[in-house]
């Protein structure tokens, strides 16, 4: 057969070449076990997007109504910390309503005018309510970003936890459940095995993730033992960055109900588009100084807490980053058997 | 296990074949290492002292962390818990600053505070003490690791230390499932429980902070009015406020540049510019801007004028020219195209031809007299020697020629504002803040709480209810009720109450339950404001006389009756005055207007006379006790019936008819006569306060609206707390106890 190719007669080869034969004695189908694998054992997912920590927070939130509060009010031996720490979503939630709703819950009691101005509070209570949970995410998104972007750990990372349980009420096999932790959740006990073992099977080498990270960490040659040199590095980048964002994200969410609790807030109207982003704007006016004349602190505060936001999103960055990719003047390349751990 | 061969049975043991065997003959006796984690075990004021040492340690663990990036899991998440302190630090500062009222910005810090305790009072509680009633179950108990964190001993439901507690093995299976469901009840009705808690905790300590913040004025105006020395000093001691030497600069190089010299329209402005109301820039205090509002200083304008004469410089060589061309203006009036044909020198001689005006002698003798930098009044001082009139006098000086040099007026002006009328504005604004505390309508201010407290106490001991299916006559009613209805509303109130009492002591005692705590103290506090001997602290010590006269207003005994004192109108004292007396009046009215509209309503019970009067006679008195407004005067009744009226507040302010009250109230008939010869004019300062029946509409409201969010959540608190505690005998029912295992072994 004849095929045209950029005009230029082409002629397909119609004989395959063979396919190679594997070196071992018996036929590995990887992809069989890699479907295996997905499905009975803890592993990381491939597919991890914008969209996984919403969807992981559904999942969490879904789960606690059904299985994790039950299972805890019922004290079953089943469970364990991952549930716990699940269960403190919903407080969180609840609570948020709950400080408008103290607010405004009493308004039908009120005439007209104490209910209007019942209402103008509990708005700016819901706003700042509200930018309080976005101040906190902007600012953990933001420091993430930026670490993963220098360091190439992603310390949002998520796994899927195959966690077998034991049998209850009589049953003879206990249900193996999802959960969906993070990798990165422990500072001593990050997953090393998953990524060990996702770098082998789906991109050929135990120390794949290493190596990436050991190249932006500056090392140029290639180890041969990685664990030693960069498992250091991954706990004080973690052990860093959770500890300032976990100052940091309060920060910007003061900065958010500061922002929130301006009058221009308080006439707002939550159908119209064009009444929300008027109150906007006029609220960051507001809270950048304008229409504040009692005193310098009192015309400054909004600006200073604006700084303070952004710098500490900055060191939260930062700060991490630069410790990474100090270099100490020996690079271990061996193992050091001589190093002393410390059993718990 | 060594292997026996059974072919080897006599083959002597090798080394490590008897080392195995004798590990393997004492396995029983060896035993883990023991467990380096403590049981911690304080009571309620240790617990205290080491949440503020372990806040420290976790600042310590956190720049650990930083530097060497080393830090255990347990400690990494206690640095979340100082992150929400330190936000909610930030927050309530920030709303602190914003907030309008110093009671509002307290609370902002007492809320945050109260929201961080009831995370964890809201536990203990309700979860955690009747767990440890009940089952016997101390749910927080905390430990320290063998890391030296300290945790929670059930804080993993799968890896709990046994070994520390000394709890036996067969109950450790229901300690277990306590702990874990009363964790888990916990993180289910905390963000129920919290918020309410912390909304009923800012609700009791609200009134207290009020309270406190309101004392506090108090006593700070006491100390300082203690005697006119005191006050004297303070008044002394405060900042001095110049108006904007800008304006003023401004001001006069318009005129300098346009080569005007100062006219009336300048004194005019200058007098608006040094007039106190300009304060009204600078206090930003609704109750401040209003008594400023009352200074005019209109009088003024003439002082600048005189000030003008005594201060601008004459230029003598311009005076000449003028003084030389002077009378001959007025002979040539004739003649008057010879005249203007005539040059300097030929009229000059035609002067001294025809009359016997100045001559050159006479001149000189003038400028002579005059000195160096004459002024306009030294100038019209030494013409009026010279035997002038004031008619040429005043020609001269207003003729156009005359050159002036202003500086002199122009420095002085501007000195005067740095140096005293900065000192006056400054006293001004220091006796203001030292007042409107305690009278002012501020929301703080102890005028305000007597004001409220009076209408409280008035509702209390009324016992009007919240609300009632049957009746009206409640909160709610007065809530919703418009003005006519208020009245009829009170009205029933009262008849209802004075009914009740059967005898003239029960009467007098529900009259002095209803008046409540006697405003003696207030009164007088206030009335030293007014007196000669403070108000003087006030006047300017050194200065232009006339124009601080002028400015501050004059204090002169009267010329009819010399024991009586009169104040310049728009001066700074009389407006003073006027407002203290207004607010002492406002005072002791809202004691007064309850008396009146119980007499009312015991005289129209039992006396026989009264009934007599009409109806409309009996409504209009009802209506003049209860809302009493001065608009009231503008009302219809009044202009379309004024016999009536007048005939109303005649029977109705009957000194006679409160001899009762005065046991009360001493001093009642008098206030009561004075209402008699109500005429409109100070009286109407009486009705000044806002009607009664308004004020008690607006409290009533208020209380209303506290009632209605307390029964709401209240409610919703009781629900939620017996709740928790209803369920609690449900937890730690053991699924077959009698299989936990009793006696050791690994497990």
């Amino acid at each position: 057969m004849c095929v045209r190719c950029f005009g230029v007669k082409m002629q397909r080869i119609t004989n395959p070449v063979a396919k190679p034969v594997p070196k071992t004695g018996y036929y590995i189908d990887k992809e069989k076990i890699k479907e295996e694998h997905a499905k009975n054992e803890s592993h990381i997912p491939q597919k991890q997007g914008f969209l996984t920590n919403a969807k992981v927070y559904a999942h969490k939130l879904t789960n606690d109504v059904v299985t994790y509060f039950p299972k805890g009010f019922q004290g079953s031996k089943n469970s364990d910390f991952y549930e716990y720490l699940s269960m403190g979503i919903v407080p969180n939630l609840i609570g948020s309503f709950m400080l408008i709703y103290t607010s405004c819950g009493a308004n039908k009691f009120f005439n007209a005018q104490d209910s209007a101005s019942a209402s103008k509070g509990a708005k700016m209570m819901g706003m700042g309510v509200v930018l309080f949970a976005l101040g906190k995410w902007l600012h953990s998104k933001i420091s993430n970003f930026g670490v993963k972007k220098s360091t190439d750990i992603n310390l949002e990372q998520k796994y899927i936890n195959k966690n077998a349980e034991l049998p209850e009420n009589g049953e003879k096999q206990g249900i193996v459940r999802e959960q969906k932790p993070g990798v990165y959740d422990s500072v001593t006990f990050f997953r090393d095995d998953l990524l060990a073992y996702d770098g082998e099977l789906n991109h050929g080498s135990r120390y794949y993730y290493k190596d990436k990270i050991a190249k932006k960490a500056g090392i140029d040659k290639p180890l041969n033992s990685p664990d030693q040199e960069i498992n250091k590095r991954i706990r004080g980048v973690k052990a860093r960055t959770t500890a300032l964002q976990n100052i940091g994200k309060y920060i910007v969410a003061a900065t958010c109900v500061a922002l929130g609790s301006q009058e221009a807030f308080g006439e707002i109207n939550f159908r119209s588009l064009k009444s929300i982003k008027n109150s906007f704007k006029k609220g960051f006016k507001q809270f950048l100084g304008e229409g504040k004349d009692r005193s310098f602190i009192h015309k400054h505060a909004g600006k200073a807490l604006l700084g303070l936001s952004v710098v500490s999103t900055l060191l939260s960055w930062l700060i991490p980053v630069i410790a990474f990719k100090q270099k100490p003047d020996t690079l271990k390349t061996q193992l050091d058997p001589n190093k002393e751990t410390e059993v718990c | 296990m060594t292997t026996i061969n059974p072919l080897l049975f006599n083959q002597p043991m090798s080394s490590h074949d008897r080392l195995y065997e004798n590990l393997a003959k004492n396995a029983h006796t060896i035993k883990p290492n023991e467990n380096k984690a403590v049981l911690v075990d304080e009571n309620i004021f240790q617990s205290a002292a080491s949440a503020l040492k372990d806040s420290g340690k976790d600042v310590y663990n956190f720049s650990k962390a930083i530097k060497t990036g080393e830090i255990t899991d347990n400690n990494l998440g206690r640095i979340n818990d100082l992150g929400m302190k330190l936000g909610s630090l930030l927050i309530a500062s920030y709303l602190a600053l914003n907030s309008k009222t110093k009671t509002d910005a307290a609370m902002k810090f007492v809320g945050g505070g109260a929201f961080l305790a009831s995370m964890s009072l809201w536990p203990k509680i309700f979860i955690n003490t009747p767990a440890k009633l009940i089952h016997g179950v101390d749910v927080d108990k905390k430990y320290i690791s063998a890391q030296g964190d300290k945790k929670d001993l059930y804080l993993d439901n799968q890896y709990i230390v046994w070994d520390i507690t000394g709890i036996k093995e067969e109950d450790r299976e229901k300690h277990r499932m306590v702990a874990l469901q009363n964790r888990t009840l916990n993180l289910a009705t905390v963000a129920f429980g919290a918020p309410l808690m912390t909304s009923l905790i800012g609700n009791v300590a609200q009134p207290f902070v009020y309270n406190k913040i309101v004392e506090h004025n108090y006593k700070k105006a006491s100390k300082l009015m203690k005697n006119p020395k005191t006050f004297g000093e303070y008044i002394q001691n405060s900042q001095s406020l110049p108006i904007d030497s800008q304006s003023l600069d401004k001001l006069f190089k318009s005129y300098e540049k346009a080569g005007k010299s100062p006219d009336k329209q300048m004194f005019e402005q200058l007098s608006k510019m040094f007039n106190f109301a300009s304060l009204a820039d600078v206090v930003k205090d609704k109750d401040d801007i209003n008594i400023l509002k009352e200074f005019s200083t209109n009088r003024v304008v003439e002082q600048f004028q005189d000030l003008y004469q005594q201060k601008a410089v004459v230029r003598t060589s311009s005076l000449e020219n003028i003084l030389q061309d002077f009378e001959i203006a007025n002979d040539i009036t004739d003649d008057f195209e010879e005249a203007a044909m005539m040059g300097k020198k030929a009229r000059k001689a035609k002067l001294s031809q025809q009359s016997s005006s100045l001559s050159d002698d006479k001149i000189k003798q003038i400028i002579n007299d005059l000195g160096e930098n004459p002024t306009i009044s030294k100038t019209k001082e030494v013409l009026t020697e010279h035997n002038f009139t004031t008619k040429q006098i005043d020609e001269i000086v207003s003729n156009k020629q005359l050159r002036l040099d202003s500086n002199g007026f122009y420095e002085t002006v501007k000195k005067y504002n740095k140096t005293v009328f900065s000192k006056m504005r400054g006293n001004i604004k220091a006796y203001l803040d030292a007042l409107n505390p305690i009278a002012g309508s501020k929301y703080e201010s102890i005028t305000t709480k007597t004001f409220n407290d009076s209408m409280t106490n008035l509702i209390k001991k009324l016992d009007i209810k919240y609300s009632s299916k049957n009746s009206n006559n409640t909160l709610k009613g007065l809530k919703d009720s418009s003005v006519d209805e208020t009245i009829e509303i009170l009205s029933n109130i009262f008849k209802n109450a004075v009914g009740k009492t059967k005898t003239k002591d029960e009467y007098i005692d529900l009259l002095k339950n209803i008046t409540g705590e006697p405003i003696s103290d207030l009164t007088d506090l206030i009335d030293n404001f007014s007196k000669e001997s403070y108000l003087n602290a006030l006047a300017p010590k050194k200065g232009i006389e006339s124009l601080d006269k002028a400015i501050f207003g004059t204090i002169e005994p009267s010329a009819q009756d010399p024991t009586k004192k009169i104040f310049s109108k728009g001066g700074v004292v009389s407006t003073f005055v006027n407002y203290i007396n207004c607010k002492k009046l406002d005072l002791l009215s809202v004691k007064v207007k309850p008396i009146i509209c119980a007499n009312f309503e015991r005289r129209l019970k039992e006396d026989p006379d009264f009934k007599k009067h009409g109806s409309q006679l009996i409504d209009m008195m009802r209506k003049i006790a209860y809302d009493g407004t001065a608009s009231l005067r503008q009302n219809s009744g009044f202009t379309k019936d004024v016999n009536l009226y007048q005939k109303a507040i005649k029977i109705l302010f009957d000194k006679e008819s409160f001899k009762d009250e005065e046991k009360v109230m001493p001093g009642i008939r008098t206030i009561v006569g004075e209402l008699q010869e109500f005429s409109g004019t100070n009286k109407e300062n009486f009705f000044r306060a806002g009607s009664f029946a308004t004020l008690m509409k607006q409290q009533a409201t208020k209380l209303y609206n506290d009632k209605s969010w307390l029964r709401k959540f209240g409610k919703m608190a009781i629900i939620l707390s017996i709740s928790t505690l209803l369920i609690q005998p449900f937890f730690g029912k053991v699924k077959n106890p009698d299989n936990q295992k009793k006696d050791g072994g690994a497990k």
